[in-house]
């Protein structure tokens, strides 16, 4: 199992240096020089040499992606243009709201995917079974920013004044006081993994609530949070409920399922012990394979619900030329992506024994 | 595949019917009895219907404003048989902010979501199968440097690389048409290679190599015809993933441009309208659902039909 994990950290190290190539190359091919982008009419010469020089715009291609990449090893993302701000702040601001999002995503559709997947099987070709494949290519057909506002629409408009209204947007109710941590802890000039911490942990709202004690806000954050993990869950839902009902179809019509049922056990048994664990490999990986979706469906999903996530940030970033935000974004999501992807590989070679000793 | 021909003409003698129908009309009539493939058929051929004729049945144009009648922006649909007053003029799903008949809008933007799937996937179909067909028959290093570059651009979220790409080469339908295409290449290539690898030790390539067959007319006469089954059915849901992905990228203002109407740029543009006037929300979404569900069931028939497991 060791050596399965070394490995696989082995080839993951060509990856990410690819997604680093590919994200410098990226920003650097955005058309328009950045120094006009930002200073707009007042880009003179003058004013423009010395912008450059400060970001070190002029030195040659190899040289900026080594300091890029030397910099980016110390978790230094350099500042952004438009702000002038450090963009991991900005990084560890806006990344708490997506992986909320994404985490409860993930949830939903992994627990009614299979759910459904698991109960279709069973029931193959009854009501349930035809209804849920329906919802199932439904589900994939549906633009998801457009079921967001569908949705916004019926639980704030149509049930409001019923105990289903649901916000339909921003993380929390305006003026709810949820202190940021950075101030109440008086850390303001914290620096490094400390600070990245602090802020990170300060917009976890929900966590954020817990540590102040304050439950009425989190469960005000929680509620926030409903309508848009729906959203953005529609799509894997549908693509692990069917899934999960191929998968357990496949296991049902082999050997030791029929021994299971001629030994006499119970259907409960038959399901849930040796078709489901076996089924489960395909499952595992399916769940994992949808993080991508969701993270790209969080972009848009911000967008519908006016949150203030990665993704929302990533678009403001790319149409004010902000490199360094466009560059740092892309970067941390690629990461993710591939840390997730890593713990799929893992689970997959726990749950099946023949992949750790290929 | 020598124990099915056998098979086959063994039959021949007793049922003479069965060996007429050549591969292509027997996936067809499976096809054609598959129920979603049927809804999906139905469906598309709705839609191109409606998008060969947009400029006959849609009652305005696309950039019409309607004034008729004292009817506002943002009017809600007004349908005579239903007890409208005669005096406004028929809007089957009323007026977006800028007085332009949505039904004209939706119509018109049968033809753009089309163009935008087929041309989309179309293109990163043959770049896709090109570099797939290529690593796969080469092997060795060509199939490393190939295949893993082809990781690292799935590294990425498809929808964001898109959007990074259309900051590269800028906003717009042409450029959101190359983005889409781009991003789905590795999954064609991917498909591809795989369907290759599983063919090329086949004997009958070995045959064709021992008649002194180039690579180059192996590789385009043996081996990638049979290997387009999988191609043809992830290329069918590949349309209906590129128009819903299109979509997204003008509904954050990346993709096709004002005045065109794009179904995702309509949800986009009056998306603050929501509470107001979801009606202008209603119908460009449900456009999308129905065209993309269309290629979605196709593409489940399609599967079943060419599953070469079903042949039974």
């Amino acid at each position: 199992m060791g050596q399965f994990i070394i490995r696989r950290l082995f080839l993951l190290v060509f990856v990410v240096i690819g997604i680093f190539a590919v994200t410098f190359a990226l920003a650097r091919l955005i058309p328009g020089d950045p120094c006009t982008a930002m200073l707009g009419e007042k880009a003179t010469p003058d004013k423009c040499a010395a912008f450059n020089e400060r970001f070190g715009l002029n030195d040659s291609i190899p040289v900026q992606f080594a300091r890029y990449l030397q910099n980016m090893t110390r978790g230094d993302f350099g500042q952004s243009i438009k702000d002038a701000r450090n963009v991991t702040d900005i990084i560890a601001e806006r990344l708490p709201m997506t992986i909320e999002l994404t985490i409860f995503a993930t949830l939903i559709s992994a627990i009614i995917g299979v759910a459904l997947g698991v109960v279709s099987s069973v029931r193959q070709n009854s009501a349930i079974d035809v209804i849920s494949m329906i919802f199932a290519n439904a589900g994939v057909s549906i633009p998801i920013f457009w079921l967001g506002l569908m949705l916004a629409y019926f639980f704030a408009i149509t049930l409001a004044g019923t105990f289903l209204q649901l916000p339909p947007s921003a993380r929390i109710t305006p003026g709810a006081d949820l202190p940021n941590l950075l101030k109440l802890w008086k850390m303001e000039d914290s620096t490094g993994l400390q600070r990245f911490g602090t802020i990170f942990l300060s917009n976890s709202y929900l966590l954020n609530a817990m540590i102040q004690g304050k439950w009425e806000i989190m469960w005000d954050a929680l509620k926030h949070l409903i309508l848009p993990s729906i959203a953005v869950a529609t799509v894997s839902t549908s693509i692990i409920a069917r899934m999960t009902r191929g998968a357990m179809l496949d296991v049902f019509t082999q050997d030791y399922v029929r021994v299971a049922r001629a030994k006499g056990l119970s259907e409960r048994m038959v399901v849930l012990r040796h078709a489901f664990r076996n089924a489960l490999v395909p499952i595992v990986t399916v769940i994992g394979l949808q993080f991508g979706g969701l993270l790209g469906g969080a972009v848009l999903t911000e967008t519908t619900f006016g949150l203030p996530g990665v993704g929302t940030k990533l678009i403001d970033a790319i149409s004010s030329r902000d490199y360094p935000v466009v560059q740092a974004f892309t970067v941390v999501i690629a990461l993710l992506l591939v840390l997730v992807n890593l713990l799929v590989d893992i689970s997959y070679a726990y749950l099946n024994p023949r992949i750790r000793v290929q | 595949m020598a124990a099915t021909t056998t098979a086959s003409s063994a039959q021949t003698v007793k049922t003479p019917s069965v060996s007429i129908q050549s591969p292509f009309r027997r996936t067809m009539r499976r096809l054609l009895q598959h129920r979603s493939a049927q809804i999906g058929l139905v469906l598309l051929g709705f839609i191109f219907l409606v998008a060969l004729l947009a400029d006959v049945i849609s009652p305005y144009t696309y950039e019409d404003q309607i004034r008729e009648g004292g009817v506002k922006p943002r009017a809600v649909p007004c349908i005579h048989a239903l007890g409208c007053e005669p005096e406004k003029p028929q809007l089957w799903m009323g007026l977006d902010s800028n007085r332009r008949d949505i039904l004209s809008r939706v119509i018109h933007g049968s033809r753009l979501s089309l163009q935008i799937g087929f041309v989309t996937t179309a293109l990163s179909l043959v770049v896709g199968t090109l570099l797939g067909a290529i690593a796969g028959y080469a092997g060795e290093t060509i199939d490393n440097l190939i295949m893993r570059t082809m990781d690292i651009f799935q590294a990425f979220p498809s929808l964001l690389l898109a959007i990074a790409i259309v900051t590269v080469l800028g906003t717009g339908l042409i450029n959101t048409l190359l983005a889409v295409a781009i991003v789905s290449i590795p999954t064609y290539a991917r498909i591809v290679r795989a369907a290759v690898m599983s063919v090329k030790e086949l004997e009958y390539i070995n045959a064709s190599r021992a008649l002194g067959a180039s690579p180059m007319r192996i590789l385009f006469t043996r081996l990638l015809p049979n290997s387009m089954t999988p191609v043809i059915i992830a290329g069918t849901l590949g349309v209906a993933g590129t128009i819903l992905e299109a979509a997204g990228l003008s509904f954050l203002g990346l993709g096709a441009q004002p005045p065109l109407p794009e179904w995702g740029l309509m949800l986009g543009e009056e998306r603050a309208s929501v509470f107001s006037a979801p009606h202008l929300l209603v119908f460009p979404g449900l456009a999308i659902v129905i065209t993309v569900l269309a290629f979605n069931l196709l593409g489940d028939g399609l599967r079943d039909a060419l599953d070469p497991r079903n042949k039974a």
